[in-house]
C-alpha cells in the first residue's frame, strides 16, 4: 500500500469533529484536516457511512467514530503526560472508565437530546413540538449529572482537563450556540463557568476564538450536505 | 469484598457486561433493575441499562465504559490484552467498532423494527429509511468479514462480542433467510462469536427468523395506496397495500391556497419560460407582460440573522434547506434567493411570487419560516420591479456586494 498524507475529515458545522480538530492543532500532528465538502466524492468512497470525524492514516488504516479517532490522535502524540492526563493513567482504570462513560454519554444520548431541542429539523425533516419538549425534559434530567461533578471539581473528573471535558464541551456547544441564553446560563452557572473555562483552555481556544454567547434563545436550521441537496 | 453491582436485564447492551462478569469470575452482583427499582432509580436517575455501582460510591453508565472497567477488574493480563488490544491500531479499531454498532447501527435497527413491532406508530417511510441506512452499515461488516475471521484481528476482541450481541436484534426482527443468504460472512461470524464460551449461554434459545417482521395489521381503513411508490421489499409479499401512513384515518388536508382556484396566469408556463429562455432579454419581459397582480403577489424575503452567517456555501445550504421545507407550497410559488457578499460577511435575500395576497399560507409550511422577513412588493414601483428582476437574473450587486450563489424555487 503506497503511503499517502494522513487525513482527518471534518465538517465545520458538526459537533463530533470539534475535538479531533482541536487535538490535531494542539499536538501539531502531521495530519491534514480536510473539510468533507471540499473532497466530497473521495470522502464518500473512503467512508461510505459518511460520518465525521473520519481518519485515514498514512498507511491506509481507517477510523471513524469520534471515540476511536480521539483515542488514536491522543496516543499518536506520544506525549506521555498528556496521554495520561487526557485518557487517565493505565493504573487508574476507574478514572479511565469514567472518562469513557462521559465521552460515550455526551456523544450519544446527550447530543441526540440536544439536537432535538436546539435544531429546527434533522436532515430536512422538521422536529415537531412534542419531540422538542420531550428532549427538553430529558435534558433537564441530564444537566444535574454534570453539575454534581462540577460542584466537587473544576472539571468533570477532577482538577485537570480530560478527554471527557473536551468531548462534553464540544457537545454542549450546540446548546450554547442556540438555546442557552443568559437566563439558562444563570440557572446553570456551574455548567456555564466550566464551559467558559473549556473554550478558553489551550486545547480549545483557537477553535473557539470567534465564539460569542447568544443573547436570545433560538433554534438552528441544519445545513444539508451535498448529498442531501437536490 | 464485592467488586460492585451490575444492573442488567434482557436489554441488549447489558448482555456483554453480564457475560464478562461470569467469564472473568468477578465478584460482581448482577441485579435486574425490576428486582430493585427504587435503589436503581436512586443510584441511576436516567435508569439506563447497563449501570454499574462500584465501591465507595463509584458509579458508571454507558456499556463501553462498563465493559472496559469489568475487563480491567480481571487479573488475567493476557485475556485483557486480547479483548482490549495491546497496540494503538488495535485499541482504536476496537473502540471504533463498539462505538459504531452501539450508536449508529443499533439506532437504525431500532428505527426499523420498533414500528414493525408496534412499539411506535408505523411509518413505512421511516422504516424504509432505516433499512436503507442499515444496508450501508452492514456492507461495512460484510466487506471486512469476507476477508477476515473477526472484526479487528485474528481472535475475538471486545469489538466482536459487542457487535455480535448488538446485531442480535437485527437477527431477531429484520434479517430473514434472504438477507442472510446475501450476507454469508456476517452470518458465519455471528454464529462463531455467539458460540464462543463467553457468550453461548445467552444464545441457547436463539433462532433465526424466516423473514422480516411484517408491519402491524391495524390499518384496514387505508386499503388504497395514496402514493404509487413501488414496494422496496420484494422478499415479502405484503397482504395489505401500503398507504400514506402519516394520515391516520382521514384525507390529507388541502393546501389553503388550493381554495383560491385556477388563475389566468399559468405558473407552470412561467416556470418553463424561466428555465428555457434567457432571463433578462426574454423571460422577464414575458413575466411582466403576463403577470396578474390580483392573482399573485410578490415578496421580498430576507434572512433575519445575516450577522450570524459564516461561509457562503453554508448560507447557500441554508436556502436549500428552506426551499426543501417549502415543497408543500411549490405548486403555488416561484422565486429565487441569493447569497451576496463573502465569507463571514454575507447575507441572504430573495424575491418570491406567491398565489394570493398573503405570504403566510405559502411560507408557514416550513418550520423555519419565521427566520425570514416578508415585505410585500409593489410592481407598479420601478425600484420594486427592478429588485425582482435582479433577484431572478442574479446579475447586479445587492447592497454593494456581489451575488455569489443562490437557489431557485420552482
Amino acid at each position: 500500500m503506497t503511503n499517502q498524507r494522513a487525513i482527518l475529515y471534518t465538517h465545520a458545522e458538526f459537533t463530533r469533529p470539534i475535538v479531533p480538530d482541536c487535538l490535531l492543532r494542539y499536538f501539531k500532528l502531521d495530519i491534514d484536516n480536510v473539510e468533507i465538502t471540499d473532497d466530497w466524492e473521495r470522502f464518500c468512497q473512503r467512508f461510505p457511512v459518511r460520518t465525521v470525524p473520519s481518519l485515514i492514516t498514512a498507511d491506509g488504516h481507517k477510523y471513524f467514530e469520534q471515540l476511536a479517532v480521539n483515542h488514536y490522535l491522543i496516543r499518536k502524540s506520544g506525549q506521555k503526560e498528556e496521554i495520561e492526563q487526557l485518557l487517565g493513567s493505565s493504573d487508574n482504570y476507574a478514572l479511565q472508565s469514567e472518562i469513557i462513560m462521559i465521552c460515550s454519554f455526551c456523544t450519544s444520548d446527550f447530543l441526540n437530546a440536544l439536537c432535538y431541542y436546539c435544531l429546527h429539523d434533522l436532515k430536512t425533516i422538521p422536529i415537531d413540538d412534542a419531540t422538542m419538549r420531550n428532549a427538553q425534559k430529558k435534558l433537564e434530567t441530564m444537566y444535574p449529572l454534570f453539575e454534581e461533578k462540577l460542584a466537587k471539581h473544576k472539571y468533570l473528573t477532577g482538577d485537570a482537563i480530560t478527554l471527557a471535558d473536551l468531548v462534553s464541551a464540544s457537545s454542549f456547544t450546540l446548546g450554547f450556540h442556540s438555546m442557552f441564553d443568559k437566563e439558562w446560563r444563570d440557572r446553570h452557572h456551574l455548567l456555564a463557568k466550566w464551559y467558559d473555562n473549556m473554550i478558553h483552555s489551550n486545547y480549545m481556544a483557537y477553535h473557539y476564538r470567534d465564539f460569542t454567547y447568544v443573547d436570545k434563545a433560538h433554534k438552528i436550521v441544519e445545513q444539508p450536505l451535498p448529498a442531501d441537496i437536490k | 469484598m464485592s467488586q460492585g453491582t451490575l444492573y442488567a436485564n434482557f436489554r441488549i447492551r447489558g448482555i456483554v457486561p453480564k457475560c464478562l462478569v461470569k467469564a472473568l469470575n468477578l465478584d460482581v452482583n448482577i441485579v435486574e433493575p425490576e428486582q430493585a427499582p427504587e435503589q436503581f432509580a436512586k443510584d441511576f436517575p436516567l435508569q439506563k441499562i447497563p449501570s454499574f455501582a462500584g465501591p465507595k460510591g463509584f458509579k458508571l453508565t454507558e456499556s463501553m465504559a462498563i465493559n472496559y472497567y469489568l475487563i480491567q477488574l480481571s487479573s488475567d493480563e493476557k485475556l485483557k490484552a486480547r479483548l482490549l488490544g495491546s497496540d494503538l491500531n488495535t485499541q482504536a479499531q476496537i473502540i471504533r467498532w463498539q462505538s459504531f454498532v452501539n450508536s449508529d447501527v443499533l439506532h437504525q435497527i431500532v428505527n426499523a423494527f420498533a414500528p414493525l413491532r408496534g412499539d411506535v406508530p408505523y411509518n413505512k417511510r421511516a422504516v424504509d429509511a432505516a433499512l436503507e441506512q442499515l444496508t450501508k452499515m452492514t456492507a461495512i461488516f460484510e466487506d471486512r468479514l469476507k476477508e477476515y475471521t473477526y472484526l479487528v484481528n485474528e481472535h475475538i476482541t471486545l469489538a466482536d462480542l459487542v457487535c455480535a450481541t448488538t446485531m442480535t436484534r437485527g437477527f431477531n426482527y429484520l434479517w430473514g433467510k434472504e438477507w442472510r443468504a446475501e450476507h454469508p460472512a456476517i452470518v458465519r461470524w455471528f454464529n462463531t462469536v455467539t458460540a464462543c464460551d463467553m457468550l453461548k449461554h445467552e444464545f441457547v434459545d436463539f433462532k433465526f427468523i424466516d423473514a422480516q417482521l411484517a408491519p402491524p395489521q391495524n390499518k384496514k381503513k387505508e386499503k388504497k395506496a395514496s402514493e404509487a411508490k413501488p414496494a422496496a421489499e420484494k422478499k415479502k409479499a405484503e397482504k395489505k397495500p401500503e398507504a400514506a401512513a402519516e394520515a391516520p384515518a382521514e384525507k390529507k388536508p388541502k393546501h389553503p391556497l388550493e381554495l383560491l382556484g385556477r388563475s389566468t396566469f399559468v405558473l407552470d408556463e412561467w416556470k418553463r419560460k424561466y428555465s428555457n429562455e434567457d432571463t433578462r432579454p426574454v423571460a422577464l419581459p414575458w413575466f411582466w407582460e403576463h403577470y396578474n397582480p390580483e392573482e399573485y403577489s410578490l415578496w421580498k424575503v430576507e434572512y433575519k440573522y445575516n450577522d450570524e452567517l459564516t461561509l457562503t456555501f453554508m448560507s447557500n445550504n441554508l436556502i436549500g434547506g428552506f426551499f426543501n421545507r417549502l415543497s408543500a407550497s411549490t405548486k403555488y410559488m416561484f422565486g429565487s434567493m441569493v447569497v451576496y457578499g463573502e465569507n463571514n460577511d454575507n447575507g441572504i435575500v430573495g424575491a418570491v411570487l406567491v398565489r394570493g395576497q398573503d405570504s403566510v399560507p405559502a411560507f408557514d409550511v416550513a418550520p423555519d419560516w419565521e427566520s425570514y422577513s416578508y415585505t410585500k412588493l409593489d410592481p407598479t414601483k420601478e425600484e420594486d420591479k427592478e429588485f425582482v428582476n435582479n433577484m431572478w437574473a442574479w446579475d447586479k450587486p445587492v447592497n454593494g456586494k456581489e451575488i455569489v450563489d443562490g437557489k431557485v424555487l420552482k
